[in-house]
C-alpha cells in the first residue's frame, strides 16, 4: 500500500541559501586576497578494553575496541575546511557480532568564515533561539549528538542576524519501528501481548528553516536600555517519510487467556508514517542593567500526517497542532538575584508520538480506578551532584552579601524528559515526559581563599511520576580541598550526599499499571476518585542512602598528574514501595586509578582504569565530560 | 582587517595524514599559534569581534561553565586581575559552555557573581572547537595582534599569580611595543 504524500526534497533550499550567501558576501566582505594555509586540530587516540556505556545496556559493547578522531581544521584566510576522520573499531576480539573495523569521515564541512557571515556546506549544528523549535546538540557523556548534514549560514550583521539552514538528519539510518505492549481483558480474562520490531528500509527527511533575529536599537549602545532588546522569528519546515515496506516479518500476537494457555499468531504487516511538520516560531528578549526578559513561543503544525498500519487496519490523515512556550525572567536588587523561567510543551492530537499521557490505574480490594492528568512542563534544575536534568517550573533566588558565600534557593514543579537521550532528538516536541513534579532547593556556595571551596545543597520535594505518594529528600555536599602544597600539588575532592525517601501509602497503593498511550484529554475529576484500601496494605516506608566520591590527586603541574576516585552509589529500588519482595537495590562502586602525562605542551598521554560513572568529572582543578566506562584506556591527545 | 599574526600552526602540509603524524612531534612551548577570529554577541546582545579585541590590546579568553566548581575562585581571581589591568589594555572575554538554552542560569550565575567580564554563552560549542579546547576553566593569553602566549588548563590554587605575572608581562611588552612605534613615527630632531 503506498499513500501519496509528496516529500519535497530540500535541494531547491540548499540552491537557494547558496545564492543568499554568495550575495551577502559580494557586500559583506574586504576581499582580501588568499595568502597561505593554516591547519590546526587535534587527534585523540584511544585503545581500550572493557565496557562503553556501562549504564545503558542496550548499548554495552564488551572487549577490546580501537578509536582515533582526528579532528582538523585547514584555513586558507577565510575558507576552511574542517573534519573528523574517524577510525573505529568497536572490538579487536573475535566476537562474530560485533561490527566491522570502520574508517570513514563522521564529519565533513566546507565554507567561508568571514567577520559577518558563515556559510558550511556539510554536517552541522545550530540552535535557533533557545531550542524550541530547533535544537541540534551534542553530548560527549552519552555519545549522542544531533547534527544535520546540508548547507548552513549564518549572518551577523550590526542589526540583524540571520541562519539559515537546509538538510536532512544524519540520524536517519538507527531509525526502527517497535511496538511492545500487553493488554488485559477483564471480562474474558485474556492477556494480549503485542510484541513487534520492524527493520526500517526506508527513511527519508528533509529539514528547512531560517531564523532571523534583529537588534533595532544595537547601533545606540550609549543608552543600554535599548541596545539589548531583540525581536526574532523562525520557520523550519521538516518533512519525514519513514516506511517499513514488507519488512515486519511477522508480528507476534500472544493471547494468554484466563487459564493461562497461549495462542501465538503471525501476522504480515505493513507500516507508514509521513508527516509533513512546519515549525514557526518568534522570540523577544529584552536586557536592562537590572532587568532582563526572554520568552520564546513555537508552535508545530503537521500540515500533513498520513499513518498506515496494515494490522490494525488503520490510515489516518491528520493535522495537528502543538506549541511550545518559554518565558524567562531575570533581575537583582542588592545583593539578591532573581531568575524565573517557564517552559510548557502542549500536545495537540498526534498518533504517532506516544508516550506523551502516562495514565495510572490501580485495581485493589474494593476496585478502583485513578487517572492523572497534568500539563507539559518542562523547566531547568540541578539537583545536588547529579547529572544535569530537565524539570519543572524553576524560581530561583540567590544571595550573595558576602564576597566568598553565596546562597541560592530554588523552587521547580513540572515534568522532564523521558531520558537524556531524548533531548538529542532533532525536535525536543515529544520527548517530555507528564509527571507530576516539585521540589524545593536550598545550596550554600563558600569559598576561602581557593583552598577550600563547599558546595551544600539540599532540597525535599516529590520527584518520582510511579510513585505518586513517595517524598524525596537530599542533603549533598562538594568539598575541594588542596591542593596542600605548592610545588607538588596534593588536593583531595570529596563529594558526600545524602539520599532519603519516604513512601506514604495511606490512602490507596498497590501495582500500579503504567500505559502509554496517544494523548487524549480527559476530563480530571472524572476519575480522580480513590477508595479505601485494607489496613494491611496502608504503610510508610522510609528509605536513605549515601553516596559518595572522593578524589585525591597529585599533580607535577603541568607535566605528571595522578589521581584515584572512588565513587559509591546506592541507588533507590524500582516498584512499588509495598511489595517488598520487588526490592533490587545493590550497591554500585566505581574505582578508577590515572595518569595523565604531558611531555610538551601540545601533547598528552592518559591512562586510566576501573570504572568511571561518567557525566562531569573534576580533578585537579580541571572538569570534563565523559562518558561512562570500563576497563582499561589508553588516550593519546595530540594538538596541532 | 589585517591580522598581523603568525603562529605555530601555519604551515603547507599537502596530505592531512601526514599533518597528523607531524602532530606527534614536540612542538615548542611558547609558540602555541594564533588565536581564531569570530563574531559572536554576547549575552547582553552587544557584538564582540575577535579580530578588534585581539587589535585593542591584550586579551583573555576563559572557558567556564556554572557547574564547575574550580571555576569559581578561577573567576574570582581574574575579577581581581581585571580591575588591576583594565585601564592598561586587558580584555576579558569568558566563554560559557552550558549550552543556549541555559542562558537564563547563566545570566543568574552572572549576577551573583558580580562578572565584570565580557561574557558569550558558547553556542553549540563552536568556540571551544574553533580554540581546541576541552576542558573547563581553560585560559588562553593572547598578545596584541592575536597570537596565543599562555595556555592554562584547570585552575589550581597559586595559577593566579601566575597569570597575573603573564599578564603583567604581556602589558610592559605591549607598552614597549607602542613606545617603539611612537618613536618611529615621531619626527626626528634637527631634520
Amino acid at each position: 500500500m503506498k499513500v501519496p504524500v509528496p516529500v519535497r526534497h530540500t535541494w531547491p533550499h540548499s540552491i537557494g541559501l547558496v545564492a543568499l550567501s554568495a550575495a551577502c558576501l559580494c557586500f559583506a566582505e574586504e576581499g582580501d586576497s588568499f595568502e597561505g594555509l593554516s591547519v590546526s586540530g587535534d587527534n585523540i587516540l584511544q585503545c581500550a578494553n572493557g565496557y562503553r556505556d556501562i549504564d545503558q545496556s542496550s548499548t554495552k559493547k564488551p572487549g577490546d575496541y580501537l578509536t582515533d578522531y582526528l579532528n582538523f581544521d585547514v584555513q586558507m584566510r577565510k575558507l576552511f575546511l574542517q573534519g573528523r576522520f574517524q577510525i573505529d573499531q568497536p572490538s579487536l576480539g573475535y566476537d562474530p557480532s560485533s561490527p566491522v573495523f570502520r574508517e570513514f569521515f563522521s564529519r565533513r564541512a566546507v565554507g567561508f568564515n568571514g567577520r559577518n557571515m558563515t556559510f558550511k556546506a556539510g554536517h552541522f549544528m545550530t540552535t535557533f533561539g533557545r531550542g524550541l523549535s530547533l535544537a541540534l546538540k551534542e553530548d560527549v557523556t552519552i555519545e549522542r549528538a544531533t547534527i544535520l548534514d546540508g548547507v548552513f549560514m549564518d549572518v551577523h550583521l550590526p542589526l540583524l542576524e540571520i541562519q539559515g539552514l537546509a538538510g536532512r538528519s544524519m540520524t536517519r539510518k538507527v531509525n526502527t519501528v517497535s511496538i511492545d505492549t500487553d493488554d488485559y481483558d477483564e471480562e474474558t480474562g485474556e492477556t494480549i501481548v503485542i510484541k513487534l520490531e520492524l527493520d526500517n528500509p526506508g527513511y527519508r527527511d528533509n529539514i528547512f528553516g531560517i531564523d532571523v533575529a534583529s537588534y533595532p536599537f544595537s547601533r545606540f549602545e550609549s543608552v543600554p536600555l535599548l541596545s539589548a532588546c531583540a525581536v526574532g522569528a523562525g520557520i523550519v519546515d521538516y518533512r519525514s517519510d519513514v516506511s517499513a515496506i514488507k519488512a515486519g516479518r511477522e508480528i507476534d500476537t500472544i493471547t494468554i487467556d484466563s487459564m493461562g494457555v497461549a495462542d501465538t499468531t503471525f501476522v504480515n504487516r505493513y507500516y507508514q508514517n509521513r508527516k509533513n511538520t512546519f515549525l514557526p516560531s518568534i522570540h523577544v528578549e529584552l536586557s536592562t542593567g537590572s532587568i532582563d526578559a526572554y520568552a520564546e513561543h513555537a508552535r508545530m503544525l503537521y500540515r500533513s500526517h498520513t499513518f498506515v498500519d496494515t494490522l490494525f487496519d488503520e490510515r489516518i490523515v491528520d493535522d495537528a497542532e502543538s506549541y511550545a512556550t518559554y518565558v524567562s525572567l531575570g533581575a537583582c536588587f542588592l545583593d539578591f538575584s532573581l531568575m524565573g523561567e517557564y517552559k510548557n510543551y502542549f500536545y495537540g492530537k498526534d498518533n504517532n508520538q506516544g508516550c506523551n499521557v502516562i495514565v495510572e490505574g490501580e485495581y485493589v480490594e474494593p476496585p478502583s480506578a485513578r487517572h492523572r492528568h497534568i500539563w507539559q512542563l518542562l523547566t531547568k534544575h540541578v539537583p545536588a551532584n547529579t547529572v544535569r536534568d530537565v524539570i519543572g517550573y524553576r524560581l530561583a533566588l540567590d544571595w550573595s552579601r558576602f564576597e566568598n558565600a553565596t546562597f541560592a534557593l530554588s523552587y521547580c514543579c513540572g515534568g522532564r524528559h523521558k531520558n537524556r537521550q531524548g533531548r538529542y532528538s532533532l525536535f525536543t516536541f515529544g520527548n517530555d515526559e507528564n509527571e507530576d513534579y516539585w521540589d524545593i532547593y536550598l545550596q550554600s556556595n563558600l569559598s576561602i581563599g581557593s583552598r577550600f571551596i563547599s558546595k551544600i545543597g539540599a532540597n525535599y520535594g516529590k520527584i518520582d511520576p510511579y510513585e505518586p505518594e513517595a517524598r524525596y529528600a537530599t542533603v549533598g555536599s562538594k568539598f575541594d580541598l588542596g591542593p596542600f602544597l605548592k610545588a607538588h600539588s596534593v588536593g583531595l575532592a570529596l563529594e558526600l550526599q545524602r539520599n532519603s525517601k519516604e513512601f506514604r501509602a495511606e490512602r490507596d497503593s498497590a501495582a500500579v499499571i503504567a500505559v502509554a498511550g496517544p494523548y487524549t484529554p480527559v476530563d480530571e475529576s472524572a476519575f480522580d476518585y480513590y477508595s479505601d484500601v485494607p489496613d494491611e496494605l496502608k504503610s510508610v516506608h522510609r528509605q536513605w542512602t549515601w553516596n559518595l566520591v572522593a578524589t585525591a590527586s597529585y599533580s607535577l603541574s603541568p607535566y605528571f598528574a595522578f589521581s584515584a576516585t572512588l565513587e559509591k552509589e546506592t541507588p533507590f529500588f524500582q516498584g512499588q514501595p509495598v511489595l517488598q519482595s520487588d526490592v533490587t537495590s545493590s550497591d554500585r562502586y566505581y574505582r578508577s586509578v590515572g595518569i595523565k602525562v604531558r611531555p610538551v605542551e601540545n601533547h598528552s598521554i592518559q591512562l586510566e582504569a576501573g570504572s568511571y560513572s561518567g557525566g562531569q568529572k573534576c580533578t585537579l582543578g580541571e572538569c570534563v565530560m565523559v562518558p561512562s566506562f570500563e576497563g582499561v584506556r589508553l588516550s593519546i591527545t595530540s594538538l596541532f | 582587517m589585517m591580522r598581523p599574526c603568525i603562529g605555530g600552526r601555519t604551515f603547507i602540509s599537502g596530505a592531512l595524514v601526514g599533518v597528523a603524524m607531524l602532530s606527534l612531534w614536540p612542538a615548542a612551548a611558547l609558540d602555541i599559534g594564533c588565536a581564531p577570529d569570530f563574531t559572536i554577541r554576547d549575552i547582553w546582545g552587544k557584538t564582540v569581534d575577535g579580530a578588534e579585541l585581539y587589535a585593542h590590546g591584550v586579551v583573555m579568553v576563559d572557558f567556564w561553565a556554572t557547574w564547575c566548581v574550580p571555576c569559581r575562585p578561577e573567576l574570582k581571581a581574574l575579577a581581581k586581575i581585571h580591575k588591576k589591568y583594565k585601564n592598561s589594555g586587558l580584555t576579558i572575554l569568558t566563554i560559557s559552555e552550558d549550552g543556549v538554552e541555559e542562558t537564563a542560569a547563566v545570566k543568574q550565575f552572572v549576577r551573583t557573581e558580580k562578572m565584570p567580564f565580557v561574557v558569550i554563552v558558547d553556542r553549540n560549542k563552536q568556540l571551544m572547537k574553533l580554540f581546541h579546547a576541552s576542558a573547563v576553566p581553560t585560559l588562553f593569553l593572547i598578545e596584541k595582534g592575536g597570537k596565543i602566549r599562555a595556555t592554562h588548563i584547570g585552575f589550581l590554587s597559586g595559577d593566579e599569580k601566575k597569570i597575573e605575572k603573564e599578564v603583567a608581562s604581556l602589558i610592559e611588552e605591549m607598552g614597549k611595543n607602542q613606545a617603539k612605534e611612537t618613536n618611529k613615527d615621531a619626527p626626528v630632531e634637527g631634520k
